[in-house]
């Protein structure tokens, strides 16, 4: 039968856990603290690049604790009342068999990702209520709609081990399946997984599976990975690079994209360069990267692109001279997407109420919004007659009529004119 | 080969409803002699403990020891459309996988419904020595656990000699219900150390609700933070059990 060797030489034990010793001290000693008092912060938040034992970490210290591991991924628990559900439950009460218990909640990441806001929140309270130690997990810890739950976690970072220890896992895998396979090539097959050690088994797996023996000629055509970086990594490097290749490169590692990660580093810029004279370099390339995105719209050449590219990351990239590189700024989240999203609904219902007026007047839509909104807005709040009137020739809905006289009392009497 | 025939469907349908409180998806245990479910709800803090000798049914074959997995949910809302004195067959076509379900009454409907892969896991009994174990009517202790679902999700258990008390203190309001030894809900009381624990209010009384359907009398068990074991008395044979762990206490 055919199982992954991810799962079947899962570390039993702590002892096996390839790295990260130092932020395993730390989760075993405050996992070890509840049982004095609650700690102060209740959950544990490990984050970190995928595959390098986070999930596995966790497993085996409970293993190794004898404690009752309930466990979850995001997929399992979408909507705030599941989160509850589950996670209120299994952090307030025991167990039935008498052990202690630990909650992992795992890949928070997918959490944030669906439509369901609550979610995080209602993770927030089960955190401030727990009765035993909860462990969240997630890639990026900094993603702005962590920000109130980080207050209430421990953080604890997993970083990549070192090709070395890699090298040490991926030896005890092969002497355990019977293997031989030299220094080199385990060391190749652990360089080109990214320091990830979940792919590097799993490329091992899918390269000596069945043999006795692995040479270099079996693993070198394995690609480079380009993993995808995410949009603080990129930001990262714009931010901080001295070479223009390089800059401009990541955007072809990352997928992200074009128009977010501009109001990126739009929104980031005056927080990373602080000296007056680079910021006016960067807003200045970053003024014609938008300069060209904007023919593009209106002439859909898209030959321009590139422009747009190089100024919003070379040209930001070399901005700067003189803002020293030094302490640690956080990223920001674009305020024009908040705002965007914010104003999502009222956008909606202008732009519906000048189609109405376009089909009318015989103006756009956007000449609709712009000139002829503003009066009816004071039409409809003061007058309602007329109001109604005019309600009627434009075939207005309830909403709508109700978006312009700014209440519900104003709407209920002119529609109560207009029968 | 497994098919069964059951004259009145609707205890098919409160006993499926008493396990869909705790499990979405649940493997039975069939063999020769009956029917088994032993399982935990996914945050493990509480337990069904199932079981229906082959004598319930009306009609039992069942060739080999076998396990059959059903999404409950699913199968409920089938058995929600179940009436007055109507009956049901269940038979499982091994071949395709699937679950056959025929329901007659007024006239005859049949429909069918996808097995899924057994979970293998084996859920061993808690071993707990309880000090306390009351009898009480079912329905008297689904009111008395409505009424302390009023003010908070979760309630304290304490009996005595004399005694069985629920407290339950939510952040506005409180709740105190005194279970007299030899009142009408408190049929009987044996209390061999005085025991207090508390417990989840949700679970509770979404159990005792749906056992109420199948069930008149209730025997629980419990030791001061410890389980507690609810056991619903069968008219027939058979057995419905839950374990539910204890709220942990701080300060």
């Amino acid at each position: 039968m055919y199982t992954a060797w991810t799962t079947k030489h899962k570390p039993g034990s702590l002892e096996e856990v390839v790295g990260n010793s130092e932020a395993i001290q730390t989760l075993a000693g405050w996992v070890k603290s509840w049982d004095k008092r609650i700690p102060k912060k209740r959950a544990a938040f490990l984050y970190g690049p995928p595959g390098v034992g986070k999930t596995v970490c966790v497993e085996a210290l409970a293993h190794d604790l004898g404690m009752e591991l309930v466990e979850k991924n995001a997929s399992d628990y979408r909507t705030a009342d599941m989160v509850k559900r589950f996670a209120g439950l299994a952090s307030q009460y025991g167990t039935l068999f008498g052990h202690k218990r630990m909650v992992l909640l795992d890949e928070l990441d997918g959490i944030t990702g669906t439509a369901d806001r609550g979610g995080v929140r209602a993770v927030i309270e089960v955190v401030k209520e727990a009765h035993c130690p909860v462990v969240l997990i997630a890639n990026d810890v900094y993603n702005p709609r962590f920000a109130t739950l980080r207050r209430y976690c421990l953080l604890i970072e997993f970083k990549k081990p070192t090709v070395l220890q890699v090298v040490k896992r991926l030896k005890e895998i092969c002497r355990r399946e019977g293997i031989t396979a030299e220094d080199e090539t385990l060391k190749f097959v652990a360089q080109r997984s990214g320091r990830d050690v979940r792919s590097a088994i799993n490329d091992l797996q899918a390269l000596a599976q069945g043999k006795k023996h692995l040479t270099h000629e079996d693993v070198s055509w394995l690609a480079e990975r380009n993993r995808k970086e995410v949009i603080f990594n990129v930001l990262r490097t714009i931010f901080y690079s001295r070479d223009c290749t390089e800059a401009k490169r990541v955007l072809d590692t990352a997928n992200v994209d074009r128009d977010m990660l501009f109001q990126w580093i739009y929104e980031n810029v005056p927080h990373q360069l602080t000296d007056p004279e680079d910021l006016a370099k960067a807003m200045d390339s970053l003024s014609l990267a938008d300069l060209y995105r904007g023919r593009i719209r209106s002439s859909q050449n898209w030959s321009l692109l590139r422009y747009v590219l190089d100024f919003m990351t070379a040209g930001v990239a070399m901005a700067r001279e003189r803002t020293k590189v030094g302490g640690w700024v956080p990223f920001r989240f674009p305020e024009r997407i908040r705002w965007l999203s914010r104003t999502r609904s009222e956008r909606d219902m202008r732009s519906r109420i000048g189609m109405k007026i376009r089909r009318k007047c015989h103006v756009s839509s956007v000449v609709a919004v712009k000139e002829f909104l503003p009066y009816l807005r004071i039409v409809f709040e003061s007058n309602a007659g007329m109001a109604c009137g005019i309600a009627e020739w434009l075939g207005l809905d309830e909403d709508m009529v109700e978006y312009l006289a700014g209440g519900k009392r104003q709407a209920k009497a002119i529609m109560k004119s207009l029968g | 080969m497994f098919n069964v025939k059951m004259t009145d469907a609707k205890l098919l349908r409160d006993m499926i409803t008493a396990i869909s409180i705790l499990i979405d998806e649940a493997t039975f245990d069939i063999t020769p002699q009956g029917i088994k479910l032993r399982a935990m709800d996914p945050s493990r803090v509480a337990m069904v403990d199932f079981e229906w000798p082959q004598t319930i049914f009306d009609e039992y074959n069942c060739s080999e020891p076998m396990k059959m997995c059903l999404n409950i949910s699913e199968m409920l809302k089938l058995l929600r459309r179940v009436g007055k004195d109507e009956s049901i067959e269940l038979s499982l076509d091994e071949k395709t996988a699937r679950l056959k379900m025929t329901i007659r009454g007024k006239y005859v409907r049949t429909f069918n419904m996808p097995t899924l892969e057994a979970m293998e896991e084996e859920v061993p009994t808690p071993k707990v020595t309880f000090k306390a174990k009351a009898r009480a009517t079912t329905d008297g202790l689904r009111e008395a656990i409505e009424d302390a679902s009023l003010v908070s999700d979760h309630v304290r258990i304490e009996a005595d000699n004399e005694k069985m008390m629920m407290q339950a203190t939510g952040s506005l309001m409180g709740a105190t219900i005194e279970l007299k030894k030899g009142s009408d809900a408190l049929l009987n009381l044996e209390v061999k150390e005085p025991s207090k624990a508390t417990y989840s209010l949700s679970y509770l009384s979404e159990i005792v609700k749906a056992a109420s359907a199948a069930s008149a009398v209730t025997t629980l068990e419990f030791s001061s933070d410890m389980p507690i074991k609810l056991n619903f008395e069968q008219e027939k044979e058979g057995k419905l059990t839950y374990y539910l762990a204890p709220r942990i206490e701080v300060e």
